[in-house]
């Protein structure tokens, strides 16, 4: 029983994460993911925000189950959700300011997340407090490292630089890594004139448009379609070896008997 | 009747319930929301003017409630918020930094912009929620900053049209209310 048990939590934390990563395999929670990632510390704070705003909201989705009435479900759930938007939003502008101003609308727009809501309705709704805590998490998990990823090959391909200490403004000034493009600005103190040479520049700015993030988000859910299939094709391949031998056995074993018999 | 109450008696629990968690938010964080912004300010003008020693702001929407000089209150600059008067430390005349603000379809960009002799000087970036942000920033107000690019072709240069366009809106609105306010005195 407690094996079971443990195997259910251990799915409701895992599924999240890969097999049921909300981004690319539900394909859900796509205007976040094309708008915010730009640049890898929005993608990863949007992420962060993301998981407590699910994680809050799954837990007291859960705890309330019981008590809401049918019919009131969704508007119960919204008001759940927005208030931890709202919780989310004013943490943001007075403790990470910088983040605030990059996620913009798209950290309002959390109230209406399909992910949030669709967690809520399927799993937190029927579910108990810790498997929708952990559901939380690894949905949380799962998301963040996709829109991650997607920033770092958006900021990197498009700005040719990576830069870390930007949004998470916490030990003094930023490093940028000049990763595809190099370029330094000098001062002349004799004519007191900038000079900028560019050592190197391989950035394509179009990742950093709205089509870039179309053209990234859809490789990588190629990638993880290609994954799934071949994962898929590998266990059907598996499964048909396994009957074809139970079979070649069985007719082994009745030949066997065949000739016991004569 | 049972059931009716039932609904409302959840409703109202539920709203209570997230309007004390709200409020307690706001309270636990209304002090660093203002301090950031306020700080945002003054990183701005010391960023612009490195030898500040203290400053005067004139808020154009308070303008008209706290009657003050009527001539800053003018309608027809949308795009001034704030204009600050900066002592500078050393310095013989006053340095003129403006708060201004612009949206296009695609965010909103909020400056603080420093006029030298009728002209912008430097620029500095309070918010930029616009979707070309990077490019704007880097192909635009950096390189005006650096005096690297020539004045009138933004637009055509920085690979963020709309947003170069709101910049220099919010410029052109600045320099326009400086020679008619500021200029006369600073000569």
């Amino acid at each position: 029983m407690d094996n079971i048990k443990r195997g259910q939590h251990k799915a409701s934390f895992l599924n999240g994460i890969l097999k049921e990563n909300p981004l690319l395999i539900q394909v859900l929670g796509l205007c976040p993911a094309l708008a915010v990632t730009k640049s890898l510390e929005t993608a990863f704070g949007m992420g962060l925000l993301f998981t407590f705003v699910l994680v809050s909201s799954n837990v007291i989705v859960s705890l309330l189950r019981k008590l809401i009435p049918e019919e009131i479900r969704t508007p119960c759930y919204i008001v759940v959700i927005a208030t931890f938007v709202t919780i989310v939003k004013m943490f943001a502008e007075a403790f990470l300011p910088e983040l605030y101003s990059s996620l913009g609308v798209f950290l309002s727009l959390l109230v209406v997340n399909c992910i949030v809501l669709g967690r809520a309705e399927a799993f937190a709704g029927q579910n108990g407090v810790f498997d929708s805590f952990l559901d939380g998490v690894g949905n949380g998990i799962g998301y963040t490292w996709a829109i991650s990823l997607m920033g770092i090959i958006r900021e990197v391909f498009g700005l040719g630089t990576l830069t870390i200490g930007k949004v998470f403004n916490f030990f003094g000034e930023p490093i940028k890594l000049p990763i595809l493009k190099f370029v330094e600005v000098t001062f002349d103190a004799a004519t007191e004139t900038y000079e900028r040479t560019v050592h190197y520049d391989f950035s394509i700015s179009i990742f950093q448009n709205p089509a870039g993030a179309f053209i990234v988000l859809g490789l990588m859910l190629a990638i993880m379609a290609a994954i799934t299939n071949h994962k898929k094709a590998v266990e059907k391949a598996k499964e048909k070896e396994a009957k074809l031998a139970a079979a070649a056995a069985k007719a082994a074993e009745q030949a066997k008997l065949a000739g016991g018999a004569n | 009747m049972n059931k009716y109450f039932k609904v409302s008696l959840t409703l109202a629990t539920i709203a209570s319930g997230a309007a004390l968690l709200i409020g307690l938010m706001n309270l636990a964080t209304v002090g660093a929301i203002k301090t950031n912004k306020e700080n945002k300010i003054k990183s701005g003008i010391s960023k612009l003017y490195p030898n500040v020693k203290d400053y005067v702001a004139h808020d154009f929407h308070t303008f008209d409630e706290e009657g003050y000089d009527a001539n800053y209150s003018l309608p027809e600059y949308p795009h001034l918020k704030t204009a600050y008067v900066v002592n500078i430390e050393g310095g013989t005349s006053p340095g003129y930094v403006y708060s201004t603000t612009g949206k296009n379809a695609y965010g909103q960009v909020d400056l603080l912009l420093s006029i030298k002799e009728g002209k912008i000087e430097k620029m500095f970036v309070v918010t930029n929620t616009e979707s070309y942000g990077p490019t704007l920033e880097e192909n635009y107000i950096d390189l005006y900053n650096y005096g690297l690019l020539e004045h009138g072709l933004e637009d055509v240069q920085c690979g963020a049209t709309y947003g170069a366009k709101t910049v220099k809106e919010q410029c052109d609105d600045a320099l326009a209310h400086w020679n008619a306010n500021f200029g006369k005195e600073a000569e």
